[in-house]
């Protein structure tokens, strides 16, 4: 193998290009990203980074030197537009062919974008890049007023970071509960008394039909389904994420499950090509199914198992349980393990400052969520790998 | 290792002003991370590993989301 094509300059593709010179490949080595900044990192966006605590350069995933010292060759500002898997080649933007022998594939999300709203759509915003939350760190002052749309881990994030500026904050979300999709209505409930403890206005079961000027100046003037006006100096929509697979949907590759198919190893239907990260689909041995999971860490992991798995190095599967975490005002969300598609959940503790959730299926412990409960994390992650039937975990785990 | 030790030349440190807490070590290599129950950060139990462990030391640097943990040569 002489070369290596890297597309996407995101967390899963550096540390791919990373575990490759680690391994010991000496051939040729590009990563190409779309976005024309560094490759960075992207959890602290709607943290620490839009608090204004981390800024610059502390949000690279690595120095500049980093990759010039590795003879990792950058490609910046350029989208991948097509890959050849016949004569393997990937065709960039401008035109440009690369030839591969090795290609990983790690294009990432990008912000899902609302298409049922009407009026002036242009003011609602969303947050995935470093410019996004720049924007909108110069726009988080004391005392001005913030929509979010939608009560995912992004929005209340956002909601989270923006109060604690002193922005007086209104979240809308269309389900019973915050995060009730992905947690529970339970669960989802916990999280919206914690934001309403801290002065966060939620609307539950609520969507945003229109959004117009105020007639007063920048402001806004968002029509709830209800009826209701809101009034706002700046709209952020929290709606989830797009895998960004569509210049792949002409390649002849397995598409599948949201995002590109892969077996256990991460090796995608064309001889030669990975995939790692929010876009693969793969075969999780441990859980005996099929799942694309866009976390870091899961990121992290996989671009480096993609990697070995093009040099033929990796003897097992991929099986890492995916792991994630959300910080909100005061607590840490740890939740570890498989909490989409559970058919039971416990809450086995639950008051003002700290919860331990288990999610099951099928007689089999699958995921928890821990806040503020770190040793709980450790016990459920445990728990999880080992297949714990339910009956036990929900007598041992999280009391 | 069957009871062999071979000769630890590198030392792991970790930054607790860093740490966040979101313990990624601790799962990873729970025999040299260990989460301290009074800060809830991570914490190191056993600075000097064994050589055995160190790519999975390795794994915890670059799997830590703050960039917490450092190897250093002794």
């Amino acid at each position: 193998m002489k070369r290596i094509l890297v597309v996407g300059a995101s967390i899963a593709g550096v540390h791919a290009a990373e575990a490759l010179r680690d391994q010991g490949f000496d051939g040729a080595l590009s990563i190409v990203g779309a976005e024309t900044a560094l490759p960075y990192d992207r959890p602290p966006l709607s943290k620490a980074a839009l608090a204004g605590a981390v800024t610059g350069a502390d949000l690279l995933l690595r120095p500049v030197e980093w990759y010039s010292d590795r003879d990792i060759n950058l490609i910046l500002g350029q989208a991948a537009r097509n890959v050849d898997i016949e004569n393997r080649s990937v065709t960039l933007e401008d035109g440009t062919a690369l030839l591969y022998d090795g290609l990983v594939l790690a294009t990432g999300s990008g912000a899902r974008q609302l298409d049922s709203i009407d009026g002036d759509t242009a003011r609602i915003r969303t947050l995935r890049t470093a410019g996004d939350c720049a924007e909108l760190r110069q726009r988080l002052t004391p005392g001005r007023r913030l929509l979010v749309i939608g009560a995912g881990f992004i929005g209340l994030e956002v909601a989270a970071t923006a109060r604690q500026l002193g922005v007086e904050v209104t979240v809308v979300e269309i389900g019973p509960a915050p995060l009730a999709a992905a947690l529970g209505a339970e669960v989802g409930g916990w999280f919206g008394r914690l934001h309403e403890r801290h002065g966060v206005l939620i609307h539950t079961g609520r969507s945003v039909l229109a959004v117009d000027g105020d007639g007063d100046g920048a402001g806004a003037r968002i029509r709830l389904d209800d009826g209701e006006l809101i009034y706002a100096d700046t709209i952020v929509a929290g709606v989830g994420a797009v895998p960004n697979i569509e210049w792949l949907r002409s390649s002849g590759l397995d598409l599948a499950g949201g995002g590109v198919r892969c077996d256990a190893y991460l090796r995608t239907s064309a001889p030669g090509v990975v995939a790692a990260g929010d876009i693969a689909y793969w075969r999780n041995e441990l859980f005996g199914e099929s799942m694309r999971v866009e976390h870091w860490t899961t990121a992290v992991e996989q671009g480096r198992f993609a990697a070995l798995t093009l040099l033929g190095i990796n003897d097992e599967p991929y099986v890492g349980p995916p792991y994630f975490w959300t910080d909100q005002f005061d607590t840490g969300t740890r939740t570890i393990g498989r909490v989409a598609g559970a058919d039971r959940i416990c809450v086995r503790h639950a008051d003002d400052s700290a919860l331990v959730a288990l999610y099951g299926r099928g007689e089999t412990l699958r995921g928890a969520v821990c806040v503020n409960s770190p040793r709980a994390l450790l016990a459920c992650r445990r728990a999880i790998v080992q297949r714990l039937p339910w009956r036990d975990a929900v007598s041992t785990l999280g009391s | 290792m069957h009871g062999v030790e071979t000769k630890t030349t590198w030392a792991v440190t970790l930054d607790q002003e860093v740490c966040q807490g979101y313990a990624c070590c601790v799962m990873a290599v729970p025999t040299v991370f260990d989460l301290d129950d009074e800060t809830g950060k991570a914490k190191v139990i056993d600075s000097e590993p064994d050589d055995s462990l160190r790519t999975a030391v390795e794994g915890a640097v670059r799997g830590c989301p703050v960039h917490a943990i450092r190897i250093q040569a002794r």
